[in-house]
Order: C-alpha cells, then structure tokens, then sequence
C-alpha cells in the first residue's frame, strides 16, 4: 500500500484528541456533595459492566473518527506489492479473434464490430510511446511488427479494415505468438489482452494444458505480462449453416446431370418451416427450394443441375438464414471435362465384334457412341482403341486413362512412357488374361523398388468350366463403388468369375483393396503412383474369364473406375484452408507468370514450373477460406475454393462461470465490457484508492458515534 | 429568640391565617378550638333529630318541633376536640442537599409554617427532629408561648448524620400515647420496607400521617453530564466518580421506581404522600395541598 499525501497521515495523531479530552474530563472533574447516593450507588450498582463497556466503545468510536478521517486524506492506494505505472508507456499485444463466429449479430452490431472498437478504445488509451501489436487467433498476418508498432493511430486504421471470415481460433498457438512478441517489446510494462466471444468450439477441455502453458509462460517471461481475457459480443446460439456439399467425386462431364446435395444444420432452438436455399452456378441463381429445419436438426436438399459449358465452375448453396453470412453459404468448385481422353490397349484385338480384347469396355464405356454423336448428352468418355506395338509416349500425352487389357507385355521405353505417364497424373487399368506374362508384370510393374501395380499376380485359379465364384457381398467404401451399396444400381455380387488371378500383396505399397471376390481375393487394388492412380483388376474385361459384360452393372462400374481414373488426373479443387493449392496446366505454360486472386482480392503472380507434360502452379498462402482464381497468361481461368470446418457455426459461448474458469487457466483478469477493462485498468495503473471507502466508513462510524451516544445516555426532551 | 416572622414573610402569614386545618380522624380530648368529634352529647354544634323512643333523656326532647309537628324528637349534639400535631422533621445529612435552598432549610420553613397554622387555631403542636435517631422532642402543646419555643428549636436543627427514619419512628412511637396527626417532612432515603413498617405501627395506633417528602429539582432531573464525584452528604465512604450522562437513565429509573413503591406503600396504609420540590414556594404547597383536604369530605 502506498500514500499519495503521505504527510496528512500524520493527523492520525489526532487520534489521540479523544483519548486526551476523556482524560483531561476525568482528571477536571466536578464533585458534589450528592444526598440520593443510594439511588445512585443502585444505578451503578445493576450496570457496571454495561457501563464500562458503553465507556470505552465511545471512547474507541471517538478515537477512530480522528484517525479514519486522517488515513482517508491521506489517499491510501493498495498496489498488491507492484509498482504503479501510472502514466508510463507500455507494450501492448491484442489477440483477436477473427474466426467468422465473430460476426455474429450482422453487420455494425457484430461481435467482431464490437471487438475492433475495443481494439481501438486500446489503442487510443496507450501513452506515446507505447507500442502494439495485433495478433490474429484465427488466421492472417500479425499488424505491427514483430516487436510492436508505435504508428497506433496506423494500426488502428489496419484493423478497421479488417474481416472475421477465418476458422476456429487457435488459443494455444496465438499464446505463443503473443510470448514472442512480447519477447522484443520495447517498454518494460506489458500488457496482453484476449478479445474473443469465447465461442466453446475454440476454448475444448482438451487444450486446457496448453493454455495454461502458454499462460505460464506469458506471466513468468522478464518482465511478467498482464493478461485480461475480454468477453466481446452478446450471446446468440440462434445459427443455421450449410454444413457441407456432397458433389461426384469425379469430373464432370459436360450437360452430365448431376445430384448436388446440401446438408444444413440448425445449431438453434428456433425452427425454420420455410427456409429458402439456392443453388448458385457461377454467381446466378439457378435453383430453389424451400425446406423445414427443426431447432437443432440436420436437414438435406439435392439439387440436380446440368452444366451447359465445360471448363472451372464455382457452384454455391446459400441458405436465406441468420445474419451470420459466412456460414450460410457453401462453395465447390467444379471441373466440367467435355471428354474424358481414354486409351484402350487390346493384348488380343480381333475384327469378329465382341472377340477383341476391350470390345466390351469400349461399349460400356461409350455406350451411345454408335448410335448418337459424340457430343450427345452424357457421353463424356472419348475412347481409343490400339493395340500393344501402338502405345507411345504421344498417344499417352493425348489421354487421361490408358486401360491394359490383356497386353501381355510391354517395351522398355514404353514401360517409361506409361510410367511417367501415371506419375504425372494420368491413371492406369491393367486388367490381366490368358496372355499375360506373369513373371515379366512381376518383375517390371511390381519390383520393390518401384511398385507400379498394388498387387503381384499369383496363380491362376478356377475352370473355364466350373461353378465359378462370385464377388463378395461387401459394404464398399470407394467414391467410385460406394453407388453399388444400393441394390438398385447394380449388384455386384451377381458377378461371377470362372478364372481369375490371385493378387497378392506386396510390402512397400500403398495398396487399397476396392473390393473382393467371395474366396477373400482381391477382386479390384488400386495404388497411388505419383500423382496418378493405377487400378489392378483380378480377371479380364472380357466374358472369357467372367459373365461381368453381360450384367447391368457392367457399364456404370467400368464408366466409374474409368471417370474416378481421369479424375485423379487433376489436383482438387477443393481444399481446406492453409493447404496447398495445386494446379495443372498446359505445358505451353511453363515459364510463364499466373495470377493467383485470394478471397480477400489480393493477387499473387506465381511462376508455373515444369512438370512433365504439363506445367504446375503451387500456392501455399490458403489461410483465408473463400474463392481463389487462377488465371493463366493465356487468360483461361480456374476456380479454387477454400474451406474451413463448420465447427465455428456453433455460436454457443462459454458460460460465465466457464469463462472465468478459463481466464483462472490463463492466469487472466476477466471483463464483459470496456467499462469493466477500464476500472480493472486504472486500478492496475494507478492502484485502488481507499479513500471514497474510508470516508464511507467515517461517516459510518460519525452516525454510529451518535446513534451510540443518544442510546446510551437516553436524553429525554 | 426565633420568631415567626424569620421562617415566614409577612406575606405567607397572611396567606395561612385564613386556613384552617382539618383532620379527618378525631382524636380525644376536649378543648375550645373549631375541630369536631362525632361523639354526640352536651356541645354547643347541634347535630342532627331524632325520633323519641322511650328511654331518651327529655331535657333533650326539641319542644320547637313538637310545636310544629305534634311529635316528638329529641336534639342530638356534635362535639368538638382540638388536634394533637407532632411534625417530624428529617435532619439527616442527605436533607442538606440543594443548590439555592438546601431541602433542610425548605423543611424547617415547611414545619414552622404548619406549627405557626395549628398553633393559630389552637391546636397542639409538637416537634421531633431525628437523623439516625431522634433527637430532639418537644411535646405537643397549643399557645403562642409554645410557638416560639417550637420556633427555637427548628433554628437550632442542623442537618447532619446518617437516615434513620424507621429508628426515630421507633423511637417516638411511645412518646405519642394518644392519637393525633404526625406530619413527616423528610426526604424519605431509607430502608423503604422498614419506613413503612414504622409508619404502618403509628397508623395501627390511628394517627394519621401526612408525609411531605422533600426533593431537589437536581435529585428528579439529574441533570448532571459530565464525569462527576458524587460524595455522599451523610458521611461515610460512600463516593462515586461515574460519568453522570452515561447513568442517568438508570438512575431516573431507579428514582421512578423508589417513589412508586413509597406511594404504594403510603396508599395501602392511607397516608398522604405529598411530593415537595423546593424549587416550589412552600406557601404555595401548603396552600395547595391544604385547599385540597379542606374540599375532602
């Protein structure tokens, strides 16, 4: 504790006035020579005890007055054993939480609003000469340099600017941030201020270590920091949000009708009988529907909707929902191929119709090729068919997917073409036969050393004859398969096979079995290799070895493996924030600059590397969830879109008594509004005077001095 | 040699000579004077008729009335005695308290005035004077002879000495063989049991008693408020040094209840407890007080 007029406690003598005026009363008393001494004798008789009680409670009363009056004008301030800073400059880091949450409550009434007015009532409370810096829990660069920015009015004008349109805030790693930047602060004085809505999802029970780590950490560092954790905004769990879109694995073809369904999910208590979504193809609305989400459900909507024109499609589901923006939309971006380029390598070509080796695949897999033109709907695979000697590095580079069937081998420089071919991205089908040479795809496809295929092929089992076994019964799990999980699009089960190679696994691949055959085999094996894909199948494409050609699922299986191959030519479009972004294109293109747009409208200029037989553009900077567009130098663009968990949708905050628990982790101060930080603040500048409570306390004791008085001497009137 | 006019002014003189005393008990004796006894016989104050019956004397028979009404009816008599007064007076210590009139001196004023009345008409007076026991005793006897001897000895009483009310009472009590009126003039700080134990014994011997109990004004208000050494005026150890403002409550309360038990006392054994403060002209008390009995039937 300390005094600011330390030189007025002395009138805490004065406490002795009392003391010295009962003194001198009892030394210049009065006598009296008294007649009715047994009435008196009587009154002080029954009341002794009561009366030096009476006695020296005024007396103590009396000699408090004086004193508490004396410490009041003193100025007593309590500083809990640390110095004042008084008026001193100060380094001051801001951690503010910029997950989309924050705008809850609509534009200007934000909590992400109220948050950065609280960041510039900070501001403006520094001294010269103080420094500061922001630091962003959810995502984005730091404003202020490493060590702070003394330009405050500057960052203030930064963080005008800024958006809460991140993911989940990062408490723990922004505490980090927080301890290095206090690290080469400049003033001795330190101070860290938390502003978020303390959203649950960002604040689990299982990083409670952490933050109290990183806590730690700030409080012990030299000079210790303070910590206020400052609840903005009011509590509203009222949200509904697109959660997710569950488009076709695969590309695309063009006017291929596809199903777009939405999943939305009320994380409130009120219902929406008639919630109107869209779908949004490039910016127009397209579709509508009108939908019934109950308090706390989940609800679906399909769109069905056929692209008219190939090329990068943005497709968006916005729901007219709460004024939390960010959450009511959801974004994919969409390849739409116009063909999809397939080479079909027949091992055993023939010129009677359904004798070649690929008759069949070709058919299922451009089933209205012969009677209709290419370009008619729903035809997206172009197909060519050539033999072993014709594969080359050319034809390949025309493709996506190249389908061995039956090849029974292939040439050193061939094996390198398709080699490369794959691990540039291209995908590959090896369906094997009676003419196959086992030992030469062993040895060359599945060497340890660089496995192309997922499997080696064993032996040979069954009778061309015999019963046969079927394809198991079996729950499949890949984009590919999963349809055939519906009876109603073809069971797989019915497929029988009379011969088929045993695939076994080999060590030092990463090989997924997409389905069985009954006995346990490998049915289907798919590795990735490079950046492509290579699909190994047990038995042939043909009728020799199985009755699959003559089933109904024949033609969506093959058409499915064979899209889902061509897919994996391209890099996602799709991806979370803070992956990377990747892009393919035309070779023409290496060398060259393009042009990356972020969601905020920042431009990037990329450089585009080589990659075999297509240039690569890799960006790194996907913080920031939204729509990213790449434009090449020829001017063609394509879409990204960047997305963030759904997990911030759920506004519901900590309770009080949880965000005081949190703060208590955090070794923090906690306040509800700026009045509060301010008093918490003046009080940790300027310490917390007494005075206002001791005069409070004076005329306590001044009442209680008279009450007592006029109680215990009882004057009648 | 004391005289009236140093215990009265020519003023309450005047006042008391037109007063007379009256005593509701009739005590024996026969002598000139204005005081009534209801033994009915040969006296001067016709008292009431009364129907003949055979046997009544007929030197008493009242030939007026037979004249008027042809009946006959006989004159009966009141018959008139003079007071026996002995007056009390209390010359402890504790009477010798008071700021501008000590209570004594209002005592001795209050006695001399009432010796003054009876001797006046007629009566017989007498004075006792006690502290802690009897003291002085002069005999009730009437005459203006007898006025100044009273008149003397009231000069010479001295307050002083420990109350010992019930022991002078004790100690008169066989001094007083006839009925007569006792007048008490005394502050009455004593045993309040044993004072009205005495005073009951004198009234079972049915003499009636007016008590005039002296106060000062500071004994009723005590308005003492500061720390004060109170020292007993009846000698001894007994002093106390108090914070007067701190007790007076329960002092004021303790007197409330003193008096309350002395006037139940006095209520129970008839006797006239009359309050005095001597902040009070004692002529006017008298006058009051007097004015009050006179209207009693």
């Amino acid at each position: 504790m300390t005094f600011l007029n330390f030189i007025l406690l002395a009138g805490t003598g004065a406490a002795a006035v009392p003391l010295i005026i009962h003194f001198l009363h009892r030394r210049r008393l009065r006598s009296v020579r008294w007649g009715a001494m047994h009435l008196i004798e009587n009154s002080v008789r029954q009341n002794s005890f009561r009366l030096k009680f009476e006695q020296r409670f005024l007396l103590a009363l009396r000699f408090l007055l004086p004193a508490v009056l004396a410490l009041a004008m003193a100025r007593p301030v309590l500083t809990r054993n640390r110095p004042l800073l008084g008026h001193g400059r100060k380094s001051l880091a801001v951690l503010l939480d910029n997950s989309y949450s924050m705008e809850a409550g609509g534009s200007g009434n934000s909590r992400f609003a109220e948050a950065k007015n609280a960041v510039a009532r900070l501001l403006q409370r520094l001294d010269q000469g103080s420094d500061a810096s922001i630091i962003l829990m959810a995502g984005g660069a730091d404003l202020g340099r490493t060590n702070g920015s003394q330009n405050l009015a500057g960052l203030a004008q930064e963080v005008k600017n800024l958006e809460a349109v991140y993911g989940r805030a990062d408490i723990p790693r922004s505490l980090a941030r927080a301890v290095d930047h206090l690290r080469y602060a400049q003033n001795n004085s330190r101070e860290v201020v938390i502003l978020s809505d303390l959203q649950r999802g960002s604040w689990p029970v299982s990083e409670t270590s952490l933050r109290r780590e990183a806590g730690e950490s700030i409080r012990t560092s030299n000079p210790g920091a303070e910590v206020t954790l400052w609840r903005t905004g009011k509590e509203n769990s009222e949200n509904i949000c697109v959660e997710s879109l569950e488009l076709p694995a695969m590309v695309v073809g063009l006017q291929q009708q596809i199903s777009i369904r939405a999943n939305l999910r009320n994380f409130g208590d009120k219902n929406w009988p008639d919630l109107r979504v869209f779908l949004r193809v490039d910016g127009q609305e397209r579709v509508a529907a009108q939908i019934s989400i109950s308090s706390r459900q989940v609800a679906h909507v399909l769109f069905s909707y056929a692209f008219e024109t190939a090329g990068s499609h943005v497709i968006q589901v916005f729901a007219e929902a709460d004024s939390l923006q960010e959450d009511n939309v959801f974004s994919a971006s969409v390849l739409v191929l116009t063909k999809i380029p397939v080479l079909l390598v027949s091992g055993n070509p023939s010129k009677v119709p359904l004798e070649g080796e690929t008759d069949f695949l070709e058919i299922a897999l451009q089933p209205l090729a012969n009677s209709a033109a290419v370009s008619e709907p729903g035809n997206h695979i172009e197909c060519k068919v050539i033999e072993t000697e014709q594969l080359s590095a050319e034809l390949l580079a025309q493709s996506r997917v190249v389908v061995l069937a039956n090849v029974r081998q292939l040439s050193d420089p061939q094996v390198l073409a398709l080699k490369v071919f794959v691990r540039e991205g291209g995908g590959c089908f090896v369906f094997p036969g009676d003419r196959i040479n086992m030992e030469w795809y062993n040895r060359v496809f599945a060497a340890p050393a660089d496995p192309f295929l997922p499997a080696t092929f064993a032996a040979i089992h069954g009778e061309p004859e015999g019963t046969g076994i079927h394809i198991a019964s079996q729950k499949l799990a890949h984009s590919a398969l999963q349809v055939f999980n519906d009876d109603r699009n073809g069971r797989l089960s019915e497929g029988l096979f009379r011969l088929w190679f045993e695939l076994r696994d080999q060590a030092g691949t990463n090989a997924n079995v997409l389905a069985r055959l009954e006995n346990g085999n490998a049915f289907l094996a798919e590795q990735k290799y490079g950046e492509g894909r290579v699909i190994q199948a047990a038995a042939a494409c043909d009728a020799d070895w199985s009755n699959l050609p003559t089933r109904p699922f024949y033609v969506p299986l093959m058409q499915r493996l064979v899209t889902y191959l061509g897919s994996t030519a391209y890099p996602p479009r799709n991806i979370d924030a803070g992956s990377r972004l990747m892009a393919f294109v035309p070779a023409s293109e290496n060398g060259k600059t393009a042009v990356i747009t972020d969601s905020s409208g920042r431009k990037f200029e990329i450089p585009v590397q080589s990659g075999g037989s297509h240039g690569v553009i890799q960006f790194e900077q996907t913080e920031r969830p939204g729509l990213y567009e790449l434009t090449m130098s020829s001017g063609e663009a394509m879409h990204f879109v960047v997305n963030t968990s759904r997990a911030e949708s759920n506004l519901e905050s900590l309770n009080e008594k949880e965000c005081r628990a949190a703060a208590e982790e955090l070794g923090a101060k906690f306040v509800n509004s700026g009045a509060e930080y301010e008093r918490l603040d003046y009080t940790s500048r300027f310490g917390r005077e007494l005075w206002q409570k001791l005069i409070w306390f004076l005329l306590l004791l001044a009442f209680t001095e008279l009450f007592v008085q006029q109680r215990f001497t009882r004057r009648q009137s | 040699m004391a005289h009236v006019s140093d215990f009265l002014s020519p003023v309450e003189l005047q006042r008391f000579s037109n007063l007379q005393v009256v005593a509701r008990l009739v005590v024996e004796g026969v002598a000139t004077g204005l005081h009534q006894s209801p033994h009915k016989g040969l006296s001067l104050d016709f008292s009431q008729h009364r129907a003949y019956v055979p046997g009544d004397e007929t030197r008493r028979l009242d030939w007026k009335v037979f004249g008027k009404t042809d009946r006959f009816y006989i004159r009966e008599y009141e018959e008139e005695t003079n007071l026996r007064t002995t007056i009390l007076l209390d010359s402890s210590g504790s009477m010798a308290y008071g700021r501008e009139v000590t209570k004594h001196h209002y005592a001795v004023r209050l006695a001399a005035s009432l010796a003054y009345l009876m001797i006046q008409q007629q009566d017989s007076v007498g004075i006792a004077a006690f502290d802690q026991k009897l003291r002085a005793f002069i005999p009730p006897r009437s005459g203006a002879a007898h006025l100044r001897v009273l008149l003397e000895q009231l000069a010479n009483c001295k307050p002083g000495g420990e109350t010992g009310l019930s022991q002078s009472l004790v100690d008169l009590s066989p001094r007083l063989l006839k009925r007569g009126l006792l007048i008490l003039i005394s502050d009455c700080f004593d045993n309040l049991k044993e004072l009205v134990a005495a005073l009951a014994h004198f009234r079972s011997g049915r003499h009636e008693i007016i008590l005039f109990q002296i106060w000062d004004p500071d004994e009723l208000e005590f308005p003492f408020s500061q720390w004060t050494r109170f020292e007993s005026l009846e000698g001894g150890d007994s002093i106390q040094t108090i914070d007067a403002a701190q007790i007076r409550s329960i002092y004021l309360k303790n007197l409330a209840e003193f008096r309350a038990q002395l006037e139940a006392g006095c209520q129970k054994l008839c006797i006239d407890l009359v309050p005095v403060v001597t902040n009070r002209s004692y002529a006017d008390v008298l006058v009051e007080y007097l004015a009050k009995r006179f209207q009693r039937p």
